[in-house]
């Protein structure tokens, strides 16, 4: 049986993926080699905390995370191309989003965004990257 | 009118005051246990490099050239030496005097590509807001 992380996953990932007008996506631990001159986003799943939501037996559990997405764009171009990414990617996962995802076996999830905030750029040649914190949650038993 | 308030209420709001600077504590603890622990080792410049400043204080800030790489065993004590600066930070503190911003903050020179990397920032805005 999968774990609820992969499902959440999927659901992120998926996503994102549906996103129009995105550069290429690389994921995590699949073979990506960026071509210089070229956008491409960089996406990573962190969950943070898996906690009961009430006391007693059995309690349902609030999983919660965030969702990594760093825009990289090249280097010496301007922020203006960073930037258009990264407003069509929060604006994708606007906080208050309720992403639904349904697994192999037919149970659908629904994760919940709590908030879209995208920090400072920051130069790492031959890149410029803008990095965006999706945080996430869902409850589930 | 006249209200009179008695010594009782006074002792009463002291203790509330103490009870807050002890979560405030505890929880400025539990936010070093985090950054440090979620650190990436490699020289020990990044992880010794946190800092709480209060106002517009200066924060540590090591750069790992020049400094040879301290394996896994050397990690753990780079990283307990990083939680324990943050203790000696915490310790200063004058929790009844504290009226403007407390910053978790790392001056080491390569701390924004580390964070870039490892989004530290990230995970502790997820935790702690």
């Amino acid at each position: 049986m999968a774990s609820i992380h992969n499902d959440i996953r999927a659901a992120l990932e998926t996503h994102i993926s549906n996103t129009a007008n995105l550069p290429s996506i690389a994921y995590e631990n699949v073979a990506f080699e960026p071509t210089t001159g070229t956008s491409f986003i960089q996406v990573r799943y962190m969950p943070t905390s898996t906690r009961p939501a009430v006391r007693g037996l059995n309690p349902q559990l609030r999983y919660q995370g965030v969702f990594y997405v760093i825009v990289s764009t090249p280097e010496g171009n301007g922020p203006s191309i960073a930037d258009d990414y990264a407003n069509k990617v929060i604006n994708a996962f606007q906080a208050t989003t309720d992403i639904s995802f349904t697994n192999s076996q037919s149970q659908t999830i629904k994760v919940s965004i709590d908030y879209a905030e995208r920090q400072q750029g920051l130069i790492d040649s031959p890149w410029y990257h803008v990095p965006i914190n999706i945080g996430w949650y869902i409850y589930n038993n | 009118m006249k209200y009179i308030v008695n010594k009782s209420f006074h002792n009463k709001i002291d203790m509330l005051e103490e009870s807050i600077d002890d979560l405030f504590r505890e929880t400025l603890q539990e936010v070093a246990v985090l950054a440090t622990n979620i650190s990436p080792v490699s020289t020990g410049a990044f992880v010794t490099s946190f800092s709480y400043i209060v106002g517009a204080g200066r924060p540590r800030g090591k750069s790992s050239e020049g400094r040879p790489r301290v394996g896994q065993f050397g990690a753990d004590t780079m990283r307990e030496q990083g939680y324990q600066n943050l203790m000696v930070d915490v310790a200063k503190i004058d929790f009844e005097k504290l009226g403007g911003s407390l910053t978790l903050s790392n001056g080491a020179p390569h701390s924004g590509i580390v964070d870039l990397n490892y989004n530290i920032s990230g995970v502790l805005e997820a935790e702690y807001g």
